[in-house]
C-alpha cells in the first residue's frame, strides 16, 4: 500500500453517495428551473381553464338561443330564415353575439398562444446556456464527472418535454375552441393566418420546440444572456413571419371562378365559406390567364383600375385562389415537420458546437 | 507513494501553447509534475496561470502542443472523474442553498463524498441552509472547494483557492486540504500570486512569467540550486556561474545565481530561501528558466 | 498523543521541528512505548503543512529507530528516549527549575540564562551546537 496512505485507519466507514448519471443531470435541471416550471404550469393552467369555460359558455348560448349546428352563411338555421341585418329577428342577434363577443376573444386568446412559444424561447431557450457561460457557472458544471454532451442533452429535453405537453395541451384545447365556433358561425376568421393557425394543432407545438432551440442555440453562440434574448426574439418573430409567408405554397392551392359579373355562385357555399382565402385573386382574360389583382393596385381611382385591368385584357371574370377546409390539418402537419426538422438541426448543432468550442473565454 | 509516481506524471505539459485574439497567454510549456505532490504555481497576474488550469480543466483546447492528466487527454472522460477544479472566480449557482450545492456535486459525480464535502463546509462554519448568493466571498470559496473535495478527485487544480481568506479560514482550509492530501495521495495544484500563503505548504514549483515556465521542480531541489552571493562590486568569477539576478550597493556586490562550480573563496556564499529565489526571478524576467530533473517530461522511450 | 506546534518564522525546518517535538516528547515521558503517533492525516489538518513533510519527518525518527511503522495502523513508538532524571516530574527537573528561579531573582533575563546553560552544558558535555541547529541554518526556509 502506499507510504502516504498506510497509517489511515481501515475501518472507517465512508458516506459515499451514489446517484451519479442521467438521474443526477436530472435533479440539477430540476432544481435550477423548478420556479419556472412551476410558472409555466400555473400560466398553462390559468390558460386551459379560461379556453375550456370560454368554450362551454359559447356552445351553452349556441344550445339556449337555438343556433346550435347552424352556420351564419345559410340561409336558414333550423327552418327560421337568418336575416342579414341586426335587430331583425332573435335567432339573427345570437349570431352576431356570436360574433361580437367570441370573436375578439377567440383572436386574442390566439395572440397569447402565439406568445408563449415567443417567451419560452426568449426566457427559458436564450438564457439557457448563455446564463452559465455568462456567470461562468460552465465552469462548475462542465468538470463535473458529467460530460457537456450529456449535460446539454439533460438540459434541453427536460424543459421541451415539460413546454411541449403544456403547449399540447393548450393547442389541442384552442383548436377544440376555436373551431367549434367557426363551423357554425365565425366565416370571417382565416384559419390560415398567423393567428389562429400557429396557436393551434401541431404546428403550435412544433413552433414552442423551434423557438426553444433556436433561443439555446443564439445564447450559446452570443454568450450573454441579454444580446442573446434580444436576438433570440428577433429570430422568433423572423421565424413566424416568414411561416406566414410560406404557408399558401406549402400546398398547392385551388381557384374559384365567378361568373362575367363577378358572382362566385357555381362555388358550393360551403366551400366557399370553409376555405382560406385571401393569398391571391384577380381577373381572367379571355385566353384564361390570370391577372392579379395587385397589378392594379397603384390606380387612384376606380376608373383608373378599369382602365389598367382593360389595358391587361382582363374581362369581368374574377377569379380567388384558396385552401379548401380539406388542406387544413395537411397544412398543420407539413409546417410542423419544417419546423420539427429545423429544431433538430438546431439540436444537432448546439451538441456540435459545445463538444468542438470549449468556452474560449480568457480568464488569466 | 501511488503507483503514478513511477508511470505517468499527474500533469504533463509538452510544447503548450494558448494563444488567444490578443495573444499568446501561454508559450512553449513543458513540464512534468509527479503524482502526490502539492505543487504551488506562482506568477503575476495575466502570467498565464489561470489559462494552464482551464487547459487542465478541458475548458479551453491548446493551440499548439499537449497537456496529460494521468497518461491521458484532458478531454478523456476518465480525465474528466480525476479531476477537480475550482475556477478563479469560484462560480457556483446563487440561488442554489449549501445544501443544494451539494447535491449537485453528488449527482453529478459517481464517487462522491458527502462526509468529506459536509467537512470543509463545517470547517468554514457555512450553514447548509443559507443561499450561496448570500455568503461572503470567503465562505463561497469554501463551499467551491467542498465540492472539488466531495467528488474524490485524484488531482485538484485550484485556482487561487486562497485569495480572499481571512487568515483563520485560508489555516483551517489548507488542514483540510492538506489532510485529503495525506489521506488519499491526492495530487494538489494552488495558483497564487502570493507565495507566503502556500509557506510550508507546497513542495513543488511552477514559477509561470509572460506565460512561460521560469521555475519548475522540486522546491528543495529549486532552493538548493541557487546560492546568494555577495562579494566585491567587481567581483570576478561570477559569470562562469548562471547569473539569475545581480545587484549592486556601493561597492558591494549581490547576486543570485545558480552555481556550476563551488563559488570561490572570494564571495559569501548562503542559501536563499525559496522566497529569495521566486523574487529574485521575478525581478528579473529575462533570467534563464530552471527545469529540475523531476520536472522534466519522461522521454518517449520511457527512460527519465 | 502529542500535538505538534508548527512555527513558520522559526528558520527551523518544519519537518525538523517536528522530529525535535517528537524526541521532546519521548525525553519527557509524554510519549512512551507503544504509543500512537498521529496520523499524517491528523497532523496536517491540524497545522495546514504539506504532508509529505510530516513522513520525512517519520522517516527520520523511524531511521533513528525511535518509531515503527505498522502498516494499516499507523505509526508507533518503539523506545523511550525518557530518562529516569529527566521526567516531567523527577527531582533533578525540580532543582533546574529552582535554580532557574534564583537567576530571575538575580536580575537575568531569558537569553542571559539561556547563554549560561549552553556554556555549561558546552563545558561539561563538551562544545559545538545541537546538530539540529546547525542543520537549520543551512535548510533556512525549505519546506519538505
Amino acid at each position: 500500500m502506499t507510504a502516504l496512505s498506510r497509517d489511515v485507519p481501515r475501518d472507517r466507514a465512508r458516506r459515499t453517495t451514489r446517484t451519479g448519471g442521467a438521474n443526477g443531470v436530472t435533479w440539477l435541471v430540476r432544481r435550477q428551473y423548478r420556479t419556472m416550471f412551476c410558472t409555466g404550469a400555473a400560466l398553462v393552467v390559468a390558460i386551459a381553464g379560461y379556453i375550456v369555460w370560454q368554450r362551454f359558455a359559447m356552445t351553452g348560448y349556441l344550445r339556449d338561443h337555438g343556433i346550435a349546428g347552424c352556420a351564419d352563411w345559410k340561409a336558414t338555421c333550423h327552418g327560421e330564415p337568418i336575416p342579414d341585418g341586426r335587430g331583425e329577428s332573435p335567432v339573427g342577434d345570437a349570431f352576431f353575439h356570436i360574433s361580437d363577443v367570441y370573436r375578439p376573444r377567440i383572436l386574442a386568446t390566439g395572440r397569447v398562444l402565439l406568445a408563449l412559444p415567443a417567451l419560452f424561447g426568449v426566457f427559458v431557450g436564450a438564457p439557457l446556456v448563455a446564463r452559465e457561460l455568462e456567470n461562468g457557472t460552465h465552469k462548475l458544471v462542465w468538470t463535473q464527472s458529467v460530460s457537456r454532451t450529456r449535460w446539454l442533452t439533460a438540459q434541453l429535453a427536460l424543459p421541451l418535454a415539460a413546454v411541449l405537453t403544456g403547449s399540447a395541451l393548450l393547442s389541442a384545447l384552442y383548436t377544440w375552441w376555436w373551431r367549434t365556433a367557426r363551423a357554425t358561425t365565425l366565416t370571417d376568421i382565416a384559419w390560415g393566418t398567423t393567428v389562429p393557425f400557429d396557436a393551434s394543432g401541431p404546428a403550435a407545438v412544433a413552433l414552442t420546440a423551434l423557438s426553444f432551440l433556436l433561443g439555446t442555440a443564439i445564447g450559446l453562440v452570443v454568450a450573454r444572456t441579454l444580446p442573446a434574448m434580444v436576438v433570440t426574439f428577433g429570430a422568433i418573430a423572423g421565424v413566424v413571419y416568414g411561416l406566414a409567408a410560406l404557408r399558401p405554397h406549402l400546398m398547392p392551392t385551388r381557384t374559384m371562378v365567378s361568373d362575367a359579373d363577378g358572382h362566385f355562385g357555381r362555388t358550393p357555399q360551403h366551400v366557399f365559406y370553409t376555405s382560406w382565402r385571401g393569398m391571391a385573386d384577380g381577373y381572367l382574360t379571355r385566353t384564361g390567364e390570370k391577372v392579379p389583382g395587385d397589378l392594379c393596385s397603384g390606380a387612384d381611382s376606380s376608373s383608373a383600375m378599369h382602365r389598367c385591368f382593360a389595358r391587361l385584357g382582363a374581362t369581368g371574370r374574377g377569379y380567388v385562389e384558396y385552401h379548401p377546409a380539406s388542406h387544413f390539418w395537411p397544412l398543420q402537419w407539413i409546417q410542423a415537420g419544417i419546423c420539427l426538422a429545423a429544431a433538430a438541426a438546431l439540436t444537432v448543432f448546439c451538441l456540435w458546437w459545445i463538444r468542438r468550442r470549449p468556452s474560449g473565454r480568457a480568464t488569466a | 507513494m501511488s503507483d503514478d509516481n513511477d508511470g505517468s506524471g499527474a500533469l504533463e505539459a509538452a510544447g503548450l501553447g494558448k494563444k488567444y485574439r490578443r495573444g499568446w497567454a501561454l508559450r512553449d510549456v513543458t513540464f512534468r509534475l509527479p503524482a502526490g505532490r502539492i505543487c504551488a504555481m506562482v506568477g503575476p497576474n495575466g502570467s498565464g496561470k489561470s489559462t494552464l488550469l482551464a487547459l487542465a480543466a478541458d475548458l479551453l483546447t491548446p493551440t499548439t502542443g499537449t497537456l496529460r492528466i494521468f497518461g491521458e487527454a484532458p478531454s478523456a472522460p476518465t480525465t474528466r472523474e480525476r479531476i477537480a477544479y475550482v475556477a478563479q472566480e469560484k462560480p457556483l449557482y446563487p440561488r442554489f442553498s449549501v445544501a443544494d450545492t451539494l447535491r449537485m456535486g453528488a449527482s453529478l459525480n459517481p464517487h462522491w463524498d458527502q462526509t468529506a464535502a459536509e467537512r470543509v463546509v463545517d470547517e468554514a462554519e457555512v450553514p447548509l441552509s443559507t443561499r450561496i448568493g448570500s455568503l461572503s466571498g470567503g465562505r463561497r470559496t469554501c463551499v467551491a472547494l467542498a465540492v472539488a473535495l466531495g467528488k474524490r478527485a485524484r488531482l485538484l487544480l485550484l485556482d487561487e483557492p486562497m485569495s480572499d481568506q481571512d487568515p483563520v479560514r485560508r489555516r483551517r482550509m489548507m488542514g483540510v486540504l492538506m489532510a485529503e492530501a495525506a489521506e488519499r495521495g491526492t495530487t494538489v495544484v494552488i495558483s497564487t500570486h502570493v507565495l507566503a500563503e502556500l509557506d510550508g505548504v507546497c513542495d513543488y514549483l511552477l514559477l509561470i512569467g509572460d506565460g512561460r515556465i521560469r521555475l519548475a521542480g522540486d522546491s528543495e531541489a529549486i532552493q538548493s540550486a541557487h546560492r546568494l552571493i555577495t562579494g566585491a562590486r567587481d567581483g570576478s568569477g561570477i559569470d562562469a556561474h548562471t547569473v539569475v539576478e545581480r545587484r549592486t550597493t556601493g561597492r558591494q556586490l549581490t547576486a543570485l545565481v545558480r552555481p556550476t562550480s563551488p563559488v570561490g573563496d572570494d564571495w559569501i556564499v548562503r542559501e536563499p530561501s525559496l522566497e529569495e529565489v521566486l523574487l529574485g526571478y521575478l525581478r528579473s524576467p529575462e533570467a534563464p528558466p530552471l527545469v529540475t530533473a523531476s520536472a522534466r517530461p519522461v522521454a518517449e522511450d520511457g527512460a527519465p | 498523543m502529542v500535538e505538534y506546534r508548527i512555527d513558520r518564522r522559526s528558520g527551523i525546518a518544519t519537518y525538523l521541528q517536528i522530529v525535535q517535538q517528537t524526541k521532546q516528547a519521548l525525553r519527557l515521558g509524554l510519549l512512551q512505548p507503544g504509543d500512537r503517533l498521529p496520523t499524517a492525516k491528523e497532523v496536517v489538518a491540524a497545522t495546514a503543512i504539506n504532508p509529505n513533510t510530516v513522513l520525512k519527518a517519520y522517516r527520520e525518527l523511524e531511521r533513528e529507530g525511535l518509531v515503527e511503522p505498522r502498516p494499516g495502523l499507523g505509526t508507533f513508538v518503539r523506545r523511550s528516549l525518557a530518562r529516569p532524571g529527566a521526567a516531567a516530574d523527577s527531582p533533578l527537573r525540580a532543582e533546574l527549575a529552582e535554580w532557574a528561579d534564583r537567576a530571575r531573582a538575580a536580575g537575568l533575563d531569558r537569553e542571559d540564562v539561556a547563554a549560561l546553560v549552553t556554556s555549561v552544558l558546552d563545558e561539561r558535555f563538551g562544545a559545538g551546537a545541537p546538530p539540529t541547529t546547525s542543520e537549520s541554518t543551512v535548510r533556512n526556509g525549505e519546506n519538505g
